[in-house]
């Protein structure tokens, strides 16, 4: 099957069921607790690194075959499911206090990293040594890496 | 200086509560529990009285100032009506 229509075909069936899952009897199964929590970060870690290792090896196939979105896809899939059971549980405030901050102190840690990654790409691009598209899913690969591995580092050991 | 507290202390005195039972009773994560045990995590002052109410003990009991050479700085209560 082609990639592209893979990748819509799921993304039309998490959409469809995130919004037929409060009306279900499942959504009283599942709840925002700390193994969703644990799961969110490291796939989101998963996701973070694998995408930056593979836009590294072969920084013009991951935009040409949709490598860049296959290896989303994961991350995707499960903040789009947390995202339905906070929906349903509680939408006010889905996070307990500690993630919370801990989340805020890891999106303050992985803005100076994705700016630093940035001015670095830029001098690569200027010096013609990569892409210039490649600055996109570096960008989306190191902010994720950066943020869910603070996250889970801080919520585990702070 | 920073907070202290006597939440483990307060947890055994209460039945032997567990941080699972705890966190499901102030509504948070046993993670932030244990945080806040240890001295790592400085909570909310909701969550510290939600803590203390459930507990069924005074605040200042719970939580106190430490000083950084170790020293406990507890608030005698004639000093809490001065204005």
């Amino acid at each position: 099957m082609n990639i592209k229509l893979f990748l819509l075909l799921i993304i039309l069936l998490a959409l469809l069921a995130y919004g037929l899952l409060p009306r279900t009897r499942l959504a009283r199964r599942f709840k925002m607790n700390e193994t969703l929590f644990y799961m969110m970060n490291i796939i989101g870690v998963l996701c973070g690194v694998v995408g930056l290792i593979v836009t590294l090896i072969w920084p013009h196939t991951i935009l040409s075959h949709h490598y860049f979105e296959l290896i989303l896809l994961p991350a995707f899939l499960v903040f789009l499911f947390a995202a339905a059971v906070m929906n349903i549980q509680s939408p006010d405030a889905p996070y307990d206090e500690k993630q919370n901050h801990d989340m805020t102190t890891a999106a303050a840690l992985s803005l100076p990293f994705s700016v630093g990654g940035m001015f670095l790409l830029y001098a690569m691009y200027k010096e013609g040594m990569i892409d210039g598209l490649m600055w996109f899913p570096v960008f989306i690969f190191l902010s994720l890496t950066v943020f869910s591995s603070a996250t889970l580092y801080y919520y585990k050991h702070r | 200086m920073q907070l202290g507290n006597k939440l483990r202390r307060a947890r055994f005195e209460n039945d032997e509560l567990t941080q699972a039972d705890l966190a499901a009773a102030v509504g948070v994560t046993r993670q932030t529990i244990i945080s806040i045990e240890k001295g790592n995590y400085v909570p909310s002052v909701l969550l510290a009285l939600k803590i203390a109410r459930f507990l069924q003990k005074p605040f200042e009991e719970l939580f106190f100032i430490m000083e950084d050479d170790g020293k406990i700085h507890s608030t005698p209560k004639q000093e809490r009506n001065t204005p």
